[in-house]
């Protein structure tokens, strides 16, 4: 079982940035990178694949050259090798480049699944998979909170808006992994040693085919401002003096819950 | 023309799906173009009916009954085929797990640029796109090109709104020449949840003081969630979790017990339409941006809470306060 990881550097999620006033994007000097969270749960779903069967994981990432480390975290955790696809003229660019660019850089690999996040954390688009899915030909198979895979199928438990499906879809496929669906383990020492041996492939541009067709010279859209969003209001607030759940029944009564 | 992506179940449109469609006629009015609807399956016939109190002048369906179970590549074959034929300069629909996905395989499928969760359109040469990053907690402004834009709306992001006026709908059903490579993905077993996730958090105290939590969701015909938090102690499995990547709710009321309310969490309860908090802590993150919150003990307010609820369901009067 061949398995490829997509993964994504982030800023920190529980130390969010601040917004650099001119470019309007987060600003990623002085802020601690991380691999995305979600990515981690991508990378155990890879892991555990080849440990039950026999098999490779293989990272990939794209990214300024510092987003090496993320790659370099999924590789302390346990997978095989990584491939970093890292180019100036690729800054700034959108989910499809980013599928683009992926595609171009497996062209020719086999892998029996490609998993992914259902979205980064940042971006919070979600496109990227099914564009990627697109772009290979491969059925999608998203929003697993549980996946299996035997005898040439992965089925999964999809998680939906108001419950979950199973479904499933022969191999190969594109797999997105939900935050439920396990509990990334934590590098292990001799994993942050190993790592720093495991290969990393850097790729660019010109390698991948497409000039012309990801990044700058494809931007079909560009961010012009930023602002965070409003929080929600808060409503009443009752202290509970016997009369508490009285008052909630009366709420969830407006609501018509109940 | 505006062509609007429309979820619905047995030919009822999704509420969300009504978000889209509010959103797409404003957008048709100030474009001064038509809106246009396009729904899967041969069931979505009946929508026509709700369809035109949304400006919506064609509906279009897909009919093949293959479609009736959702198939992401399919779906979008479908879309994509009559994009083709009818040539509409926006294509828009829900950013839901399905909308966004579907709208994603288009965008693909027709390299068009694609903006998704929008929660504001301003239409022009080229589009202005408000747009949510960061699970919501950022809205982004963006320039969008391309001859046709294709746009998911973030839930929750303006109210359906029907209009008092109704149109005249034309029905034009259609088949897609879709293909069997389409249908990979199927679809075994579809499980609904209520609309309605009771989530606990480190304040319900441990594994077994979840049992209130199950009685209450119970009660509800409800769910129940938890944060992350508690799936690292181990109290509930980590398909419970809310909160992390992937594992956004958006039910009609989230009821928080004992959880504070981290940002991480925030992000994955945001869609809910209403938030009941029950916490000890009043300046907790969470009863800032509650719809309602009672200050106290988690497992004392939910006992009394499930008595009174019990007896509101069997019609007996509420017991006056002690």
């Amino acid at each position: 079982m061949n398995v490829l990881v997509c993964v994504k550097q982030i800023p920190d999620p529980n130390a969010p940035g601040k917004l650099d006033p001119q470019t309007k994007r987060l600003v990623r000097e002085g802020v601690d990178l991380v691999l995305d969270p979600g990515d981690e749960h991508g990378v155990e779903a890879g892991l555990q694949l080849i440990e039950k069967d026999a098999g490779e994981v293989t990272v990939i990432s794209m990214g300024p050259p510092k987003a090496v480390d993320a790659i370099r975290r999924a590789l302390a955790m346990g997978a095989n090798r990584g491939i970093l696809i890292t180019d100036p003229a690729l800054e700034n660019s959108d989910a499809i480049s980013t599928a683009r660019a992926i595609a171009a850089a497996i062209k020719g690999q086999t892998y029996d699944l490609i998993i992914c996040g259902t979205e980064s954390t940042d971006g919070s688009s979600g496109a990227m998979p099914a564009q990627l899915a697109e772009l290979l030909g491969l059925p999608l198979l998203s929003f697993a909170k549980k996946l299996e895979v035997s005898q040439g199928k992965a089925v999964i438990d999809r998680q939906t808006d108001d419950g979950y499906d199973v479904v499933e879809a022969p191999l190969p496929a594109v797999v997105t992994v939900t935050g439920g669906i396990n509990e990334a383990r934590y590098p292990a020492l001799r994993g942050i040693m190993q790592a720093k041996n495991k290969e990393v492939k850097q790729v660019g541009l010109s390698d991948l085919g497409l000039d012309g067709q990801a990044g700058k010279a494809a931007l079909t859209q560009e961010v012009v401002d930023a602002t965070p969003a409003e929080a929600r209001k808060a409503g009443e607030v009752v202290e509970d003096k016997g009369e508490g759940a009285k008052r909630v029944a009366d709420f969830l009564k407006a609501l018509k819950v109940i | 023309m505006i062509l609007a992506f429309i979820e619905h179940v047995a030919g009822a449109p999704t509420m969300l799906s009504l978000e889209v469609l509010t959103m797409a006629s404003r957008l048709a009015r100030k474009m001064g173009t038509q809106l246009e609807a396009v729904a899967i399956g041969p069931k979505a016939v009946a929508a026509a009916e709700i369809l035109s109190s949304y400006g919506v002048s064609t509906l279009h369906v897909a009919d093949d009954q293959r479609l009736d179970d959702y198939a992401a590549a399919a779906w979008a074959h479908a879309v994509a085929d009559l994009a083709a034929r009818v040539n509409p300069r926006v294509i828009i629909g829900t950013a839901s797990d399905r909308g966004g996905e579907v709208i994603a395989h288009v965008a693909t499928r027709m390299t068009m640029p694609m903006a998704a969760n929008c929660t504001e359109i301003v239409p022009g040469d080229p589009f202005t796109v408000t747009r949510q990053r960061w699970g919501g907690s950022l809205l982004e402004e963006a320039h969008l090109k391309g001859t046709i834009k294709l746009l998911t709306i973030a839930p929750h992001a303006l109210a359906a709104e029907a209009s008092p006026s109704r149109t005249q709908v034309a029905t034009d059903t259609f088949s897609p020449a879709l293909e069997d490579k389409d249908f990979r993905v199927r679809l075994k077993i579809s499980l609904a949840q209520a609309r309605v996730v009771v989530g606990g958090g480190r304040g319900v105290g441990s594994a077994e003081g979840f049992a209130a939590l199950e009685e209450l969701a119970g009660l509800l015909g409800g769910a129940v969630g938890c944060s992350r938090a508690v799936t690292s102690l181990g109290w509930r499995p980590h398909s419970d979790q809310v909160g992390q990547t992937g594992t956004r709710i958006a039910p009609d009321l989230y009821i928080a017990c004992g959880i504070s309310g981290a940002i991480q969490h925030m992000v994955g309860c945001r869609a809910a339409k209403h938030i009941l908090a029950i916490n000890t802590d009043p300046g907790a993150p969470i009863v800032a941006q509650a719809d309602f919150a009672v200050i106290g003990d988690v497992q004392k307010v939910l006992a009394a809470v499930n008595a009174e609820v019990r007896r509101v369901k069997a019609g007996e009067p509420s017991r006056s306060p002690a």
